[in-house]
């Protein structure tokens, strides 16, 4: 018998084979883009923390109907990311941006505006409220800002458990909150890849539980710990301040790139998406949103609708670990 | 009213009826918040014995043996227990500092940071135990201090990328290291770190600026009058703990009781 004929599959053969293959993986990768459920993420052109942020917060939340009347006489705990303070680095969402969300909030009915952050590299939130100009913003408008490190912790158990911690210690004030609204700077980071709406929860996690920073949370895996914080506590909104975001040794180390954006949305999975697409990553690299996915949420750029502002991406850079992300 | 019968005035205001401190008035009790609370006095009113032994949090009991084995030493024995029983759980291969040093973690199971592992070894000074321990602290303490001077939480570089120290990390690493001669240029680079606190000011670094400062036999009084001012009718900011720390930094200088000596 000719050597060739033991071959089990002729040429014409594989070639139809990899045909069906290829077939089959499209059919799968429709099937998961299918199952995916549909998600809207609002883009806005901002260039200054001097703009009209309050209008231009406004006329995006109107979008978010649902969104809105959880707000209406409610409690809107807003969690923005701060972390430390260096004037020259644009590491903590803008204080501008954080009194104008306050601001416009109220503004559509809230009964009360909480301004509450977990720091992870500060325990000292007075000497960030001061120094960053938060409590200068806050006080006349008669916002409380709440140091979630302090607060009472209240345990929550993520569905899917990837830490295999059971239960995660969440802050009362963040369980409680009518309308919790994750305020994330838009950032490249050296462990996560980037960090936005869904990393900016570890900020909820009491520091007089797990310390600080919080490291039983890096010992389970960040990945892990972020996608169990947003499955266990679901916030209903997020915004990105991404008008002056970070790239390279973010979350701290970075250095500045004027994007003239704020990103919003009700499912965070698809706005932590989009945002790593302005930033000319790919968010399916990102390893926390492949878990995210596998959970059912939603990270396609099929099943993402945009609305507002067309912005442009603009290549954001990362440390070396995470080329693999560059688009 | 000084400032120092203000925070104490506070303070009485604000404990429990069902004991305890909490972090800020009207919140839960919490174990730091009342440890820091018996930092400020000497007298037993601010020592809540009876709610500290049946609510013990590892870290933050590590610091109860220093500021209460001269009034309550058996409630400090199941602390010094867990001190010396302790051991964090080593890093391997970080670089820029050796992070396989053996110190105390906030949470155990996982890696030494610096507060924790001073909170410690001040316990351990006070109460004249584990002297070895208090030289892996001492050692753990000194690898990693910062290139500034000061500390950050636990290390001072991540990436090959310095870090830039903390003034409350800072100011219990100074109180935890000992005034010994050896120690003296990592003392002293630490205490110049703590002016900072000076131009940037906060409760916690004007507090700690001046307890640091007159652990290691210098002036405190450039951060007394900043801090002095902090301290309002409702203490500071509302909180225990800021307070507390005020207090002992204002009653270690005016009164000569300092609770971390």
């Amino acid at each position: 018998m000719p050597s060739s004929d033991k071959t089990p599959f002729s040429r014409r053969a594989l070639l139809a084979g990899a045909a069906g293959l290829a077939a089959t993986s499209v059919g799968v990768a429709s099937w998961q883009q299918l199952r995916q459920p549909k998600a809207r993420v609002l883009q806005a052109r901002c260039d200054s923390y001097d703009a009209n942020l309050v209008g231009i917060l406004l006329e995006g939340m109107a979008a978010f109907p649902a969104m809105l009347a959880k707000a209406r006489g409610g409690h809107v705990v807003l969690k923005p990311n701060l972390v430390e303070v260096h004037p020259d680095r644009p590491i903590n969402t803008d204080p501008r941006f954080i009194a104008a969300a306050a601001a416009a909030f109220l503004e559509v009915g809230a009964a009360r505006v909480t301004v509450a952050e977990g720091a992870g590299h500060t325990r000292d939130a007075e000497f960030l409220l001061e120094r960053t100009g938060l409590d200068e913003l806050l006080r006349p408008m008669g916002v409380p800002f709440v140091d979630l490190n302090l607060d009472e912790a209240v345990d929550v158990r993520p569905p899917a458990n990837l830490t295999r911690l059971g239960k995660l210690p969440v802050a009362r004030t963040v369980m409680s909150a009518d309308l919790l609204v994750s305020m994330p700077k838009l950032k490249t980071h050296h462990w996560a890849g980037v960090t936005l709406s869904m990393k900016n929860l570890f900020g909820t996690v009491p520091g007089h539980v797990f310390g600080w920073p919080k490291n039983p949370l890096h010992w389970a895996g960040i990945p892990n710990s972020i996608t169990d914080l947003w499955s266990a506590i679901r916030p209903s909104f997020a915004i990105v301040d991404g008008i002056v975001g970070m790239e390279g040794d973010g979350p701290i180390m970075g250095t500045a790139v004027p994007m003239g954006v704020l990103l919003m949305g009700e499912d965070l999975p698809a706005l932590d998406a989009q945002a790593t697409r302005l930033m000319k990553l790919r968010p399916e690299g990102v390893e926390y949103l492949r878990q995210a996915l596998e959970l059912g949420a939603t990270v396609s750029k099929h099943r993402i609708e945009l609305l507002g502002d067309v912005i442009t991406p603009r290549p954001f850079d990362v440390i070396e670990s995470f080329h693999r992300l560059r688009a | 009213m000084s400032a120092l019968q203000r925070a104490r005035a506070f303070l009485r205001r604000s404990r429990l009826p069902t004991g305890g401190w909490p972090y800020v008035a009207g919140g839960p009790a919490q174990p730091e918040a009342t440890v820091l609370a018996a930092a400020a006095g000497p007298e037993a009113e601010w020592l809540d014995s009876a709610w500290l032994s049946g609510n013990e949090q590892a870290w933050s009991t590590f610091l109860l043996p220093a500021v209460a084995w001269g009034r309550d030493p058996a409630l400090c024995a199941p602390a010094l227990d867990r001190i010396e029983a302790f051991r964090s759980s080593p890093v391997e291969g970080l670089v820029g500092f050796d992070a396989t040093l053996p110190g105390w973690s906030w949470v155990s199971g996982t890696a030494a940071w610096i507060q924790p592992t001073a909170f410690a070894m001040l316990s351990l000074r006070r109460v004249g135990r584990s002297p070895e321990r208090i030289e892996q602290g001492v050692a753990m303490i000194a690898d990693r201090q910062c290139a500034d001077g000061g500390w950050n939480y636990g290390n001072p570089e991540v990436l090959g990328a310095q870090l830039a120290a903390h003034i409350d990390s800072t100011g219990w690493a100074l109180l935890a290291l000992p005034p010994r001669e050896e120690l003296r240029p990592v003392i002293e680079r630490g205490l110049a770190f703590m002016t900072t606190a000076l131009t940037m000011p906060s409760t916690m670094g004007l507090a700690l600026g001046a307890l640091s400062h007159l652990a290691h036999g210098q002036d405190p009084s450039p951060f007394l009058g900043g801090l002095a001012e902090r301290v309002g009718d409702e203490g500071v900011r509302s909180r225990v703990d800021l307070t507390a720390l005020a207090a002992a930094a204002l009653s270690a200088t005016e009164e000569g009781w300092n609770a971390f000596l």
